[in-house]
């Protein structure tokens, strides 16, 4: 029943979205096509071009953004929650249902992005796109390899990505969480939505700041930290955000497999709390849409 | 509850909106296999009634029980409902629909929605949102009436079709029900209706106020049922 509310839920966003996405690839790939040729013929209409790729850019993300809560509030809160909320499936199939679809196409809209930035650049200047991928691979490469060669696993480097995933999904699921507990009431059910999603919001980064303070207060532990934050890996750190490769040259190499352990350990923890978290948002939506539906 | 009592069985069900109260203690025990008229002037709670056994709201006190289960997944499989409001999307054909409810509910017979459409002249290709506001409950009432379902809860599924379309409906819902099944159907447009009915119930500011065999209160009283509804809720 999951898969079949799964599938039902990316029919219905995937209407709206696939559309846009194919868009906004066939304009990347007239763009990328008309930019090869000199700018006197297409003077004019190229910066249109590149105005809508861009407003393109921005709609998709906002659609995105709105067809998660529209998803939500019209199809379950709704008239159509009377059809939803008849099938034969349990408040928590429902939720998990909208969740998994809505983490899917945050996914495939930042995939369709990314196909549409690489066919654009792809045919602007080919030596340029190898340079970039030759850069990217090497970067990737250097990055990895220190971890590697400290003994990290594939899991430690897949931790970062889990730890993504498991912040996408905490958002979408404050968002449910809070749209649940609007729906309680009779009246005043918007600013109850907005009131809900901000105090929920504000407790959560109550308790994440009263937690990282309580780590740090244990001594072992907290001394454990306080390495790792004022250890070599701060620069390390620092230069994921450095846009050339070769920063990492600099600072990579003091990594020692204590730090791999610390920093795996911590993002293990980081990861636990953020799933532990998802756990208790995905309850607390379930439980409300089972016990407390208020279908007007 | 025993399952064995009847297909649905309400105790003590009450059920405040605020301040407002809109169902009182309604106790109720509906036999399998039959066809049972839920009487009553508009604002008397027949539509919250159906919602609360359908699991849509929530009853301030009392408990409700189809075939045994409080609403949940398992009573949803059993009960065909048809709600008082269209709860049609803007994007879907009505031949979507119908493997939607394929899909969903394995009571659900396609060829008899197929020909039942078929009937009413409505294309199933047609999109949900270009059909007028009777069509589109007539298509409810075909994806209610195609499942075989154990209960059918009915609100109101007469009101907004033409004369003509009244009668197929009501020839659909009777042909299309299975002999154990119980049928509760809630109108004001009794007379229309009240020859289909094996028991009637009056409802009344949110309490039953007569409960009983068509048949016997007919001969008890030397009247219709629609007379007698309007004595009783006489203004």
């Amino acid at each position: 029943m999951l898969t079949k509310l799964w599938l039902y839920e990316m029919r219905a966003c995937g209407r709206i979205l696939l559309p846009l996405y194919g868009a906004l690839i066939l304009l990347s790939l007239l763009l990328g096509f008309l930019g090869r040729f000199s700018n006197d013929a297409f003077g004019v209409i190229l910066p249109i071009l590149l105005i809508i790729f861009f407003g393109l850019l921005v709609a998709i993300f906002f659609v995105t953004l709105i067809l998660l809560i529209q998803r939500f509030w019209r199809n379950l809160l709704k008239s159509e929650g009377y059809l939803m909320f008849t099938l034969p499936v349990s408040a928590y199939q429902l939720v998990g249902a909208k969740l998994l679809s809505a983490c899917c196409w945050f996914i495939l809209g930042g995939i369709a992005v990314s196909v549409a930035m690489l066919a654009l650049f792809l045919q602007q200047d080919f030596d340029m796109v190898r340079l970039f991928f030759r850069d990217f691979y090497d970067g990737a490469l250097v990055f990895i390899a220190p971890w590697r060669a400290n003994g990290a696993t594939v899991y430690q480097l897949l931790q970062f990505l889990l730890i993504g995933l498991s912040n996408m999904a905490q958002q979408i699921l404050t968002l449910y969480a809070a749209l649940s507990i609007s729906q309680i009431p009779n009246r005043f059910r918007v600013p109850v939505a907005y009131g809900s999603f901000l105090a929920l919001n504000y407790v959560q980064n109550f308790a994440a700041t009263g937690l990282s303070r309580a780590i740090f207060a244990m001594d072992d532990v907290g001394k454990a930290f306080a390495a790792l934050v004022s250890s070599p890996l701060r620069p390390f750190f620092l230069s994921l955000l450095a846009p050339y490769p070769s920063s990492f040259y600099n600072t990579l190499p003091t990594l020692t497999p204590a730090d791999i352990t610390l920093i795996a350990t911590y993002l293990n923890f980081i990861l636990a709390v953020g799933l532990i978290t998802n756990l208790l948002y995905f309850l607390l939506s379930g439980a409300l849409l089972k016990n407390k539906l208020n279908l007007l | 509850m025993d399952a064995e009592d009847g297909i649905l069985e309400c105790r003590g069900v009450t059920k405040h909106f605020g301040a407002k109260t809109a169902l009182v203690n309604v106790n109720l025990s509906l036999p399998r296999g039959r066809i049972v008229g839920l009487l009553g002037p508009n604002g008397s709670g027949k539509t919250t009634l159906l919602k609360l056994i359908n699991g849509l709201i929530r009853p301030s006190a009392g408990q409700i029980a189809v075939n045994g289960h409080p609403p949940g997944a398992e009573s949803k499989a059993l009960i065909s409902y048809l709600p008082d409001k269209t709860y049609f999307n803007d994007w879907m054909r009505v031949k979507d629909l119908l493997a939607f409810f394929r899909d969903f509910y394995y009571d659900f017979r396609l060829g008899v929605a197929q020909s039942m459409l078929a009937s009413l002249r409505i294309d199933p290709s047609q999109r949900l949102k270009t059909l007028s506001k009777g069509t589109k409950e007539k298509v409810q009432l075909v994806l209610v009436m195609a499942r075989k379902a154990k209960l059918y809860l009915l609100d109101e599924p007469i009101a907004g079709v033409d004369p003509a379309a009244r009668d197929y409906i009501l020839r659909t819902i009777l042909n299309n029900y299975s002999e154990d099944a119980t049928l509760l159907i809630s109108t004001h447009l009794i007379q229309d209706v009240e020859q289909i009915f094996h028991n009637v119930i009056f409802l009344r500011d949110g309490k039953i106020v007569l409960d009983g065999e068509a048949e016997a209160l007919r001969a008890e009283n030397g009247m219709s049922i629609d007379a007698l509804f309007r004595e009783v809720f006489k203004c």
